[in-house]
């Protein structure tokens, strides 16, 4: 008898381990990772040696973003990088340099490019490398979760006089743990 | 024992409630990678249907009667964490993997289009499995049957079913030990997201000393999973939104068991061990009489 409910008790033991465990994986299950990958295509063009154009962009404007933002714990920043689509005249050179501000007009972060060819960024990104303090300000801005737009500025200096254009993408991916 | 069946009960209702929940993962990958993604789940569910049949060869010639539980804990293996995407779209490489549905990070690819994105997986070393059986035995063969009343999970339902039959072969010969081949089906089934088919058939054999029966047995094994999900397109790039159907087979073909039961009158507790695609601890008990 003494034997049997020994045994009964680590049955029950058993089972309260193994509910821990299930417990454990429930929890896996109630929240996804996700990878939000935004763009935003700014066009310059001119005859200036230099130019400047900016775009706005907002968290809202992508499905991913909107289907989820409502069970979204946290984002933050994964990854940034510009890309040409087109260029014209081909062998254009300046610097690029590639500014992200909140929408109250706080910078959160400017990289440059020098000595670039935009025909050779044509649709092959380069990552932009940010700083440890421009990260943070990036994080901080989306971690309210009320700041959710952007304006992207491409500026080029340094060109040859003549008309030109310049059409570039500012892709920017951030990551979000999303409660399902 | 009123405890002990509310145990079980609501680890069967856990275990409900993550079915209901793993499709909204495949909502961000095409169909092309979607098979890949969810693979070692299809072996986790096949793998996990078609363990804890037996845990003896010796079936009644008279009359018997068992019900019961068994939990299964099954290891996902390193290389089924990850996945090498295909990345259909020109210009991109997949330069390094991404996880599965056990894995942990997902990954995202840059390209001439900007970013694909893959979703993170679980971050799972191993999942449990619960399941109620009964058994009736005579003439040397049992049939056993598995059930999972209709759970409903908001706006689905999951409902499990399993049967199978085990028949003794040693009562033909004389044999220093049990012999017993046994064929089993099931099928599980989460409305309008994904019902699995698994089938096992194991020729097995166990050994009585005094309380303790060690058993074994080898083990040919299939399942398939058919899957609906709505594809978001996370990245753009794909055209949209839209609906996806796709039949996916388990890689789940052999296993090896081995294992020992302890019979302690009408109580059998067991435990077995067993080595396939994916490795499965298996503990029951049982009411036997």
């Amino acid at each position: 008898m003494k034997n049997k409910k020994k045994y009964f008790t680590t049955a029950i033991v058993s089972l309260i381990l193994i509910l821990t465990s299930s417990c454990d994986v429930v929890d896996k299950f109630d929240t996804i990772d996700l990878n939000i990958p935004l763009s935003k295509t700014v066009a310059t063009s001119g005859t200036a040696t230099s130019l400047t154009e900016s775009g706005t962009f907002c968290l809202t404007e992508y499905d991913l973003y909107n289907d989820n933002k409502d069970k979204m714990k946290e984002i933050s920043f994964v990854e940034a990088s510009y890309r040409t689509t087109s260029v014209s005249p081909a062998d254009l050179t300046g610097n690029i340099t590639i500014e992200l501000k909140a929408a109250n007009g706080q910078q959160l972060f400017s990289v440059s490019i020098p000595n670039a060819t935009p025909a050779a960024l044509l649709n092959n990104p380069i990552k932009l490398a940010l700083t440890g303090d421009q990260i943070n300000a990036l994080n901080t801005y989306v971690s309210n979760f009320s700041n959710q737009c952007f304006t992207a500025t491409i500026s080029i200096s340094n060109m040859p006089a003549g008309q030109k254009t310049v059409t570039g993408v500012v892709d920017i991916l951030f990551k979000s743990k999303v409660e399902m | 024992m009123k405890k002990l069946f509310t145990a079980f009960f609501s680890l069967i209702i856990i275990q409900a409630s993550v079915f209901g929940q793993f499709d909204d993962r495949l909502d961000y990958l095409t169909d092309k990678e979607v098979g890949k993604f969810i693979q070692p789940f299809v072996n986790y569910v096949g793998t996990s249907l078609n363990s804890g049949m037996y845990h003896s060869a010796s079936v009644s010639d008279v009359f018997g009667f068992t019900f019961g539980f068994q939990g299964m804990l099954i290891f996902i293996p390193e290389d089924q964490k990850t996945f090498t995407p295909a990345l259909d779209k020109e210009g991109y490489t997949a330069d390094k993997p991404t996880a599965t549905i056990f894995g942990k990070e997902g990954a995202y690819y840059s390209g001439p289009e900007g970013y694909i994105v893959f979703p993170g997986g679980l971050d799972l070393n191993n999942v449990p499995m619960f399941v109620p059986q009964i058994g009736i035995s005579t003439f040397g063969t049992e049939l056993l049957v598995r059930f999972i009343p209709k759970i409903s999970l908001g706006e689905n339902e999951l409902g499990y079913w399993g049967v199978g039959v085990k028949h003794s072969i040693s009562r033909y010969f004389p044999l220093p030990l049990d012999v017993a081949a046994q064929v089993f089906y099931s099928k599980l089934e989460v409305t309008d997201i994904m019902t699995s088919k698994n089938l096992s058939i194991n020729l097995l054999a166990s050994k009585n000393f005094a309380l303790v029966c060690l058993y074994g047995g080898i083990q040919i094994e299939s399942s398939s999973m058919n899957l609906k999900y709505t594809f978001k397109d996370p990245s753009g790039l794909y055209g949209g939104e839209r609906k996806i159907e796709l039949d996916i087979d388990g890689e789940n073909t052999f296993r090896f068991t081995v294992g020992a039961a302890l019979e302690l009158g009408f109580i059998v507790l067991n435990a077995d061990y067993s080595i396939g695609n994916q490795s499965v601890i298996n503990g029951g008990l049982s009411f036997e009489f």
